[in-house]
């Protein structure tokens, strides 16, 4: 756990609402987040997390309330001052043109570093992610979840040279990984949270995995928050039952264990056309 | 480890462009006609004797293959960044429209101006072929860009439909025009670098150093725009601004060279597509190295054109579609696998 003076917020959100084709995207969200933490953002699909993550990553300006990020409104941050203290990975990040996966790696290396595939940064992320043996292969030619990796590497190179906070965001950055490269990538960015210079909030639908590696969970349903607290309080079964409409055991012993089921009960029957 | 891509060293590429352009303008200044040797060559630019060689070299040749170069790194780098703006290497200023935008431009005024001026104003053509490149290239952008990225097929059909209202626009001036102004048409419909004079170097040089300014600007930005213009945005560029001056430019370079020799087709094409091919995509290598290819394309394109036929001389758009199109299927045809 991350002592006191670490713990320093790095991101608020107060009363943040947004607002397209009528409907609510995100209503009344008021969280905040800091340094040290590993927040995962749960939620069925459509509850708004892309929406938020996308908020905090300043692709909207039309939301109402305020975001505050590292003591300072996010909309008066310049580009270039925001893109070295928070970095972000988009659900999905098609690259045009046949780029080596080092090269899509080296992109996202800073200012006048960036491209530069002979970086140190570029080796050290692609090892720990274990995509260095695809260094120079097309990045076009890879699998799902090699993409996701490289795309992984891709978004911490931007923070290299940052010393102070930074903040992650990443959108399903597990959802193409098998389950040991999901666990194994969680724990990652768990750890990179625990060096007590990052906070790493990141969208997932699988409980399970979120419970073993958050420090912090963040349940969305319709736009709203309705639980923001660490796994064991925010993992109630009733609560799942309610948001998500399964059953879950939830096992409290010495790590929070999810096990998901009931989910296939009501199941509509599939009416096929008779041959 | 298995290693599909292999990149050159970057200088070492640079050197052997710089070393064919320096054959194919040695080339261009020699072949002809009149065959001269490539010391006569020498001393006919350093000093005129007054001999025939000197003056086919200074006066005929020299502004010709200067041009030729300046109108071909202009449209291979146009092409180069409208690439990546488009995130397609099928972006080419011919075949999306821009150029027909800037030749429609450069043909009312051969036709229009002189109904209401008197003389006409020598910036007036330039001017009115990057203000038609420029309308181009933004009808296309905004019928082709979605927020995912560039409909291809859409750019290509916005580049078809731009392309025939042009052509319908400059049948109805033909009707109009008189038989100087019929002869100018037909040049520029064809393409063509056979008149050049030191006027049109003066006017296209210009141009094309303020586009080449943009290049050290414009590159790191194109490059992560190849990722999606929200993770541009994320990487901490300014993307609007980005499009606004990789418009602007492509408007300017596509706008002189169109305003000096008609109608080239395809070196935006086929320039870029080879860097990307040995180089790699990165902007940085890719639009200094496209400009040297393209420039050293037009020049041999130039050659062969008022060579192959001698005494007679082709069109040298007729050449670049020649050696253009064949490429440009060849390219469709890898897509589909």
């Amino acid at each position: 756990m991350p002592t006191a003076e670490s713990r320093s917020e790095l991101l608020s959100l107060d009363n943040v609402s947004l607002r397209a084709g009528g409907r609510y995207l995100l209503e009344n969200i008021t969280a905040s987040a800091s340094v040290g933490e590993m927040i995962v953002l749960l939620g069925p699909n459509g509850a708004g997390k892309s929406s938020l993550l996308r908020l905090l990553a300043r692709e909207f300006s039309d939301y109402k309330g305020l975001v505050t990020f590292s003591g300072k409104p996010l909309s008066r941050w310049s580009g270039q001052a925001l893109a070295g203290r928070r970095a972000v990975m988009p659900q999905h990040t098609p690259v045009a043109f046949p780029f080596a996966a080092a090269e899509v790696v080296a992109l996202g290396l800073p200012g006048r570093l960036s491209g530069d595939t002979s970086h140190p940064a570029v080796a050290e992320l692609m090892r720990v992610f274990q995509v260095d043996h695809l260094a120079w292969c097309f990045y076009g030619g890879l699998s799902g979840g090699e993409q996701q990796r490289v795309q992984l590497a891709r978004v911490l190179a931007q923070l290299w040279l940052t010393a102070e906070p930074k903040l992650l965001l990443l959108d399903e950055c597990t959802s193409a990984l098998d389950p040991a490269q999901q666990y194994r990538v969680m724990a990652l960015l768990a750890a990179l949270a625990r060096r007590g210079d990052f906070c790493v909030i990141a969208a997932c639908h699988d409980l399970p995995l979120a419970a073993s590696a958050a420090t912090r969970l963040w349940l969305l349903e319709h736009g709203r928050l309705v639980a923001d607290g660490n796994p064991a309080a925010v993992l109630q079964p009733a609560r799942l039952e309610r948001v998500y409409g399964i059953r879950a055991e939830v096992e409290n012993a010495e790590r929070l264990r999810v096990y998901v089921e009931g989910c296939c009960e009501q199941l509509p029957e599939l009416v096929w056309p008779a041959a | 480890m298995e290693r599909e891509v292999s990149r050159p060293p970057v200088a070492l590429m640079l050197s052997a462009l710089l070393l064919l352009l320096a054959i194919a303008t040695v080339m261009a200044l020699r072949v002809g006609p009149v065959a001269i040797g490539s010391v006569d060559v020498w001393q006919a630019l350093w000093q005129s004797d007054g001999s025939l060689q000197a003056m086919v070299v200074r006066e005929l040749r020299l502004p010709r293959m200067i041009l030729a170069a300046l109108v071909g790194s202009a449209l291979a780098l146009s092409g180069a960044i409208l690439q990546g703006l488009f995130r397609n290497p099928l972006a080419d200023p011919g075949l999306i429209g821009v150029s027909s935008g800037a030749a429609l431009g450069a043909v009312s005024v051969i036709v229009m101006a002189s109904w209401w001026l008197n003389p006409v104003p020598v910036w007036l053509l330039p001017m009115m072929a990057f203000v038609g490149a420029l309308l181009a290239t933004l009808v296309v952008w905004r019928i082709a860009t979605r927020q995912s990225g560039t409909d291809v097929s859409l750019l290509l059909l916005a580049g078809i439909a731009i392309n025939a209202l042009v052509m319908a626009l400059t049948g109805l001036l033909v009707f109009a025009a008189d038989d100087a102004q019929l002869r100018e048409l037909t040049f520029w419909n064809l393409g063509s670098v056979a008149q050049a004079t030191p006027e049109q170097i003066a006017v296209t040089l210009p141009c094309l150093i303020l586009v080449w300014l943009t290049i050290p600007w414009l590159a790191r930005p194109l490059n992560a725009l190849l990722l999606g213009e929200a993770v541009a945005g994320h990487l901490g560029f300014s993307v609007e601004r980005v499009k606004r001056i990789a418009i602007f430019s492509v408007a300017l370079s596509v706008g002189a060279a169109v305003s000096v020799s008609g109608l080239i087709g395809f070196v935006g094409l086929v320039a870029p597509h080879l860097v990307r091919l040995t180089l790699g995509a990165d902007h940085r290598f890719l639009l200094p190295a496209s400009a040297l290819l393209g420039a050293a394309l037009l020049i041999t394109a130039d050659t062969i054109a008022r060579t192959i036929v001698a005494p007679a001389e082709l069109p040298i758009g007729l050449v670049m579609a020649l050696m253009g199109g064949p490429f440009f299927l060849f390219l469709l045809m890898q897509r589909r696998r």
